[in-house]
């Protein structure tokens, strides 16, 4: 039996993180972290009292951040498989078994995917979005089309990779990861699943600065074939 | 002409070294972002010499290069106060760090709630670039 470790980062998320973390403990054979980041409500409190451990960040660091100090969690105690969840409600834990299911069977990342399920998004988002999948596609050489998605299982392999370097930046955190899988020859499946409308919080950033991030990220994208592996 | 071009290989070298430091993850992209946007800003004004000459007899300036070296010496100003914003919170973090580190080292006198919460004059920002 494989040690499996469900990471969900939160910040503020004190109306859904317990309801969250049962469902996860229902579906899943599973230790589950919540990686409070820097919340200011009782996210922590309530997300210990539902039976999961919590670290918290003494400030607030990203969601990469948070899945970075997940996957050194993950390492440091010797999982094998570490599944992201999204604190707000919109994974359904009983997809995340999906992810785990193909991490069983080799692949060393699986991404949920949410556009096999009429997961509609408008205009220039989603030319952003086709672009950043294609992109991600041709580096993982397999069909990616939601290179954004936080839906994630990770091998013991991928790891003791992310480990080492995880790109922690807005909008960095999944694609930039997908990118440095592909070039470190990790097996990367996509897995259609249906994701819930967001239970409570807020979305994690505003027009103009997802496109300021956008264009980091077409940075990155354009340097990533350059930089040596961690 | 030959300004032109010892702008644009000034403009070259600016792009080459900024990618290879980011390239090494000795700069973050954020940062490189705006040393690129500076490299293409000093190219393209050195490559439209007339507009700025036309721009500068707008303001009343007498000389094209005079408006270049003021938006130059403002872009630096900027920068540099840019660097004093992040360097601050960097300095307010490192104290909290240093706070939650001495309270992870310390015996509690009483029971240990151990919610950890930022104090109150940090405002917890949405997720910043680092």
């Amino acid at each position: 039996m494989s040690a499996t470790l469900v990471m969900i980062p939160a910040l503020n998320e004190e109306a859904t993180i317990a309801e969250v973390i049962r469902s996860a403990q229902r579906w899943l054979d599973a230790d589950v972290l919540v990686i409070d980041d820097g919340s200011t409500d009782h996210t922590a409190r309530i997300a210990r009292a539902a039976g999961a451990h919590v670290i918290s960040h003494p400030f607030n660091l990203g969601v990469g951040a948070a899945i970075r100090t997940g996957i050194r969690f993950a390492v440091r105690s010797d999982y094998d498989i570490a599944v992201q969840l999204d604190a707000d409600g919109q994974h359904p834990a009983e997809f995340a078994t999906r992810l785990v299911e193909q991490v069983h069977n080799g692949a060393d990342l699986a991404v949920g995917s949410r556009f096999e399920d009429g997961y509609q998004v408008g205009g220039i988002r989603r030319l952003a979005m086709r672009g950043l999948a294609s992109v991600a596609s041709r580096s993982t050489g397999t069909t990616i089309t939601d290179a954004t998605s936080g839906f994630r299982a990770f091998s013991r392999k991928a790891l003791d990779l992310f480990a080492k370097v995880y790109p922690s930046a807005y909008l960095s955190d999944t694609v930039e990861a997908l990118l440095m899988a592909g070039q470190a020859d990790l097996k990367v499946v996509e897995v259609p699943v249906s994701m819930l409308e967001r239970q409570g919080g807020a979305p994690s950033a505003g027009s103009f600065k997802s496109a300021i991030y956008l264009l980091r990220l077409y940075l990155v994208i354009f340097i990533s074939p350059l930089r040596p592996l961690p | 002409m030959k300004l032109e071009f010892f702008i644009l290989g000034l403009a070259v070298l600016n792009f080459i070294v900024v990618i290879d430091v980011v390239r090494r993850r000795r700069m973050h992209e954020h940062f490189a972002m705006l040393w690129l946007l500076l490299g293409f800003g000093g190219l393209a004004l050195a490559m439209l010499r007339p507009a700025v000459d036309r721009l500068s007899s707008l303001l009343g300036i007498t000389y094209g290069t005079s408006l270049v070296f003021t938006l130059a010496i403002f872009f630096l100003m900027m920068f540099s106060m840019y660097l004093t914003i992040r360097v601050s919170k960097l300095e307010t973090q490192i104290e909290q760090l240093a706070e939650h580190v001495a309270f992870l080292e310390s015996e509690p006198l009483r029971r240990d709630r151990s919610v950890t919460k930022p104090p109150d004059e940090y405002e917890a920002t949405d997720d910043d670039d680092h």
